[in-house]
């Protein structure tokens, strides 16, 4: 039998010894370990739950500035119910008026918050000013627990669409609001947003994070999501910050589509040992992000209650 | 050596002048890097094993030992939660060594005869 065995492996050595073969051979396995490298991450983490004990916050992007005044208590309730324990929100009011519809309903949202002990974040957009942030803080910062500065910088458009904006502009802009945010002094934890877009200009997130708490990664795509643990660990690696996956969603009328891959998401995020991952979005009425009144809302329901502490 | 060397200075690459210095963090990474092990391991195999020339190029076998290298590194990452630096480095050494040794020896050889 060893007799057989050391024929065998002679054999081997003998016919892959031969030049061609040898080069076929180092190629194959070169394409094999790229495969193993770009996809094992994925299935790895999504395949079962590798912490099922760590804690993971769920959160979502509310657009209450569609809905009614009379409809956002209402709706806060329901995320909550739902067992959500963040919601995200855009810097919405007008600083001219201060009993405008806008902060009547920016009023609403929060004393619903309030009441239902939900961290709310909010995102100060690219193009937002200093005087309507401090207003906004004066009026509102109390109830902050997360401020964004910025909204995935790297890929922001600057005087139109498709012109970036260049390093310096990034980088004065994201000062200007940090330091409008921080002259506030709130308790609140600073983070900045990034897509896949940052792995081309990784200064951004580098330079950013020496000022933030963490840093946040968005994921929309199927592709996104299957390569997202290497991203997410390349980001972690160049700001060494935790990641949080700030905003996951997919917007297609497919409901099924839409609540698997959600699930999924939730379920290799949790796996990864991240300390959250906050959807997209709630409610949007001008696309089909929204979860509201679908099957991902009863199914990200179902997986807080199994999954999420 | 060259992996920590390369993931110390990652963040510098990355922030010199973007995205050039991505582009040649992955020029130095998978060009100039794989040459230097492919060329490295030949000539250990030759001096060791007395042979002459290669039957694999040196772009080629480098890659081929970076990747196994590396894929071996992100697959105990991630399995076994660890950092590169100390713990799987100190695998990679401690425990690694042969196999990558008899990885590199198969990926590459020279020939007994003199080319003509």
């Amino acid at each position: 039998m060893s007799k057989f065995v050391s024929s065998l492996v002679q054999g081997f050595v003998w016919f892959t010894n031969k030049s061609l073969v040898k080069n076929l051979l180092v190629i194959t396995l070169c394409i094999m370990f790229l495969l193993v490298q770009t996809f094992f991450p994925y299935n790895y983490y999504a395949s079962a739950s590798r912490n099922p004990s760590s804690s993971f916050q769920v959160g979502i992007h509310y657009v209450y500035e569609q809905d009614n005044l009379d409809q956002i208590y209402g709706q806060v309730a329901r995320i909550h119910d739902l067992g959500f324990k963040a919601i995200r929100i855009s810097l919405e009011c007008n600083p001219e008026y201060y009993n405008d519809t806008m902060n009547d309903k920016t009023d609403e949202f929060f004393s619903a918050t309030d009441n239902y002990a939900l961290a709310v974040a909010l995102v100060i957009q690219n193009d937002e000013t200093a005087e309507k942030v401090n207003y906004y803080l004066d009026r509102w910062g109390s109830h902050l627990k997360y401020v964004q500065v910025m909204n995935e910088p790297e890929s922001a458009s600057s005087w139109d669409v498709g012109a970036l904006f260049t390093d310096d502009e990034i980088i004065s802009k994201f000062n200007l609001m940090y330091s409008t945010v921080e002259s506030h002094r709130l308790p609140a934890q600073l983070y900045t947003n990034f897509g896949i877009g940052y792995i081309l200009r990784s200064n951004v997130p580098i330079e950013a994070s020496k000022k933030l708490d963490f840093v946040g990664f968005d994921v929309f795509m199927d592709s996104f999501l299957v390569l997202s643990p290497n991203f997410i660990q390349n980001l972690h690696k160049i700001t060494n910050r935790d990641v949080v996956i700030t905003e996951f969603g997919m917007s297609t009328s497919n409901g099924a589509a839409q609540s698997n891959f959600l699930i999924k998401g939730l379920n290799l995020f949790k796996s990864m040992g991240l300390k959250g991952c906050w959807l997209v979005y709630w409610n949007s009425a001008y696309d089909n992000y929204g979860i509201r009144d679908r099957l991902a809302e009863k199914a990200v329901g179902d997986w807080i209650a199994k999954n999420a502490n | 050596m060259i992996q920590v060397v390369l993931d110390n200075q990652k963040s510098a690459f990355m922030s010199y002048m973007p995205p050039i210095g991505f582009i040649l963090l992955q020029v130095v990474t998978y060009g100039i890097q794989p040459l230097l092990i492919g060329v490295l391991n030949i000539l250990i195999i030759n001096t060791l094993y007395k042979t002459k020339g290669w039957q694999v190029g040196f772009w080629l076998n480098g890659i081929f030992l970076l990747l196994a290298f590396s894929t071996t590194n992100v697959l105990l990452q991630i399995t076994l939660n660890l950092p590169f630096i100390p713990e799987i480095a100190a695998i990679d050494i401690i425990l690694l060594s042969f196999p990558f040794g008899c990885v590199a020896r198969f990926s590459n050889g020279g020939w007994k005869k003199p080319i003509c």
